[in-house]
């Protein structure tokens, strides 16, 4: 086990170095998400007279909310192509062949990727806080996350922080299970091209039939998945009840989670199997 | 350090290796033979474990490939399988670096430093990789098999792409290499003359298949020629019939190596009939390796 847990770190490592040094990829994801930011502002000054919005001090805070779906789904598309270029993309170049023949098992190579996913997922989370009060703050006002609060509400600034820190984390439980799925199937796939493609229709699958169906599998899947993160964030600048409800907490870590893990799973089964011919 | 015993592998109904045989002795400089397709790149990739064998044993430093974990399996064994591919945007040192950190060396900088400057590449260890030549990515490729100061080089094709200058500089490194540093080198390659050159022992592989394994000199004496020059040549050839040392139909020239050759002059001798001139005619690894393709039936 510390075997595996040291080939993991190394492998992590080394995966978190190729990642850094993809600046134009970096680069063009900070473009694409500050034009993201700047639609949702413009929606935001076009929807100044909403009723929902006629009592709420906006800030950067908002902004981070009413783009946070759009935001979401931007990064679930790099995380896609990153988790797509990670495996299948390295095993189509044959750069996958020259790492494997190293005292890193299979398990851990696969591992460490996972884990050089998570620190990016949870670096996008944050960039993408920081750009809404970058963009935010000198458009929309510079104040407070706890000035963000309906009439007659009243929560502390202390408890909408943690609120807003849980939001942040569930966003990132979030995203790292999409990115997850990705590497699973970018372990599957024997291209990059046919990894982001696959990867991507998954994933889009996977909302469509929640959309398609609706009723509870809409309630299970797509409202814990892709809304719910969001609801503090939603309720903190437009009232979003929903997020005390009983369960709720439960249902958006918990079923993101199990999907990681699933994921990893059939991912780890595959990529130590399967022969690396590139 | 190497022995691979009756290795198969298949691709659904398609057997690309049907029994593979290699005996890399400790200490050797072994060429590993055939044409394109006969198996040679599979049956390393197999040992590198990027392949699962169908059938067959393997094992690597007196361990066993096929079932053992690369973390006890690969710290002593440098790799290169195929065309080195490196991380276009990356430096040649950082790319080097990312193969130290798998290794785990305690001091990366120093072992970076030492196998790029044995490859001529300490002034481009800076360059990002995309600004490399094929011979230099080559020549990356082998620093990196180098890393870490293994006891066992497995290499395919080291010499791909590299022009005149650089297979001599790379030939001369790889045999002080196995000189200077005791290092037990596989190599493969379709370039027979520098097998030749470099290597004490080989093994050919024809249809997937090994056909003939041995000592480089073994292999050449047993296809030696002496071309002879006598006094009377039909009598020549009826002593010799007699002794069961047959000449060539069309010439006389007798094949196999010195004892062969002392007993057919001796015999001639003890006949009366003179030998004016013999002549020995070496045969190349190449004609070799082409005789035991054909017989091998690829």
């Amino acid at each position: 086990m510390s075997g595996l847990i040291r080939g993991t770190a190394r492998a992590a490592a080394v995966e978190l170095t190729k990642l850094r040094a993809q600046r134009s990829f970096a680069l063009v994801s900070l473009a694409i998400l500050l034009g993201a930011k700047l639609l949702a502002l413009v929606e935001i000054r076009s929807r100044g007279a909403d009723e929902l919005l006629d009592d709420v001090a906006l800030n950067g805070f908002h902004l981070a909310a009413r783009s946070a779906g759009s935001g979401l789904f931007l990064w679930a598309v790099l995380m896609a192509v990153l988790a797509a270029q990670s495996l299948a993309g390295e095993a189509e170049r044959g750069q996958l062949r020259m790492l494997l023949g190293r005292p890193v098992s299979r398990a851990a190579h696969y591992l460490g990727r996972l884990v050089a996913l998570l620190v990016a997922t949870t670096a996008a989370v944050a960039l993408d806080l920081l750009l809404s009060l970058a963009v935010g703050g000198p458009t929309l006002g510079f104040s407070d996350v706890a000035d963000v609060q309906l009439q007659g509400e009243a929560f502390s600034a202390a408890s909408l922080r943690v609120d807003l820190l849980l939001a942040s984390l569930r966003t990132d439980l979030a995203l790292f299970a999409t990115a997850a799925v990705a590497l699973a199937v970018s372990a599957v796939a024997r291209q990059a091209t046919t990894a982001i493609v696959s990867g991507l229709a998954v994933l889009a699958g996977g909302a469509g039939v929640a959309f398609v169906l609706g009723g509870p599998v809409d309630r299970f899947v797509f409202t814990t998945w892709i809304v719910r993160p969001f609801d503090v964030l939603e309720r903190l600048t437009a009232g979003t009840s929903v997020y005390r409800a009983p369960g709720d907490a439960v249902l958006s870590v918990g079923v993101p989670l199990a999907t990681a893990v699933v994921a990893t799973l059939v991912g780890l089964a595959v990529f130590t199997r399967r022969d690396v011919s590139g | 350090m190497v022995q691979v015993r009756g290795l198969e592998k298949s691709y659904g109904a398609e057997r690309v290796l049907r029994g593979v045989d290699l005996d890399v002795r400790a200490g050797d400089l072994y060429g590993f033979l055939g044409q394109n397709g006969a198996g040679k790149t599979t049956s390393i990739k197999v040992l590198a474990r990027l392949l699962r064998a169908t059938s067959g044993e393997a094992s690597l430093l007196g361990r066993d490939v096929l079932r053992s974990k690369p973390p006890s399996l690969f710290p002593d064994v440098g790799f290169l399988v195929e065309t080195p591919s490196f991380f276009p945007h990356l430096t040649g040192r950082a790319n080097l670096g990312l193969h130290a950190r798998l290794l785990g060396l305690e001091a990366p900088a120093a072992e970076l430093a030492r196998v790029l400057d044995a490859v001529g590449l300490a002034a481009a260890g800076d360059r990002r990789v995309r600004q490399y030549s094929l011979g230099m990515t080559q020549r990356l490729g082998i620093a990196q098999a180098l890393l870490g100061d293994p006891r066992l080089l497995v290499l395919d094709e080291p010499t791909n792409g590299l022009d005149a200058g650089g297979i001599a500089e790379v030939r001369e490194r790889l045999k002080a290499e196995a000189r200077e540093r005791g290092r037990t080198i596989l190599l493969s390659s379709h370039l027979l003359t520098e097998v030749e050159a470099t290597c004490n022992r080989v093994g050919v592989l024809a249809g997937g298949r090994t056909v003939a394994e041995g000592d480089v000199e073994a292999l050449l004496g047993a296809g030696e020629t002496t071309r002879l020059r006598v006094s009377d040549e039909a009598a020549a050839r009826r002593v010799l019939a007699a002794r069961e040392l047959p000449l060539e139909p069309d010439e006389l020239s007798l094949h196999g190596g010195d004892e062969r050759v002392a007993t057919a002059i001796g015999a001639l001798a003890e006949a009366g009939i003179a030998v004016y001139e013999a002549t020995r005619e070496r045969r190349t690894l190449e004609d070799v390796y082409h005789d035991l393709v054909r017989e091998g039936g690829a």
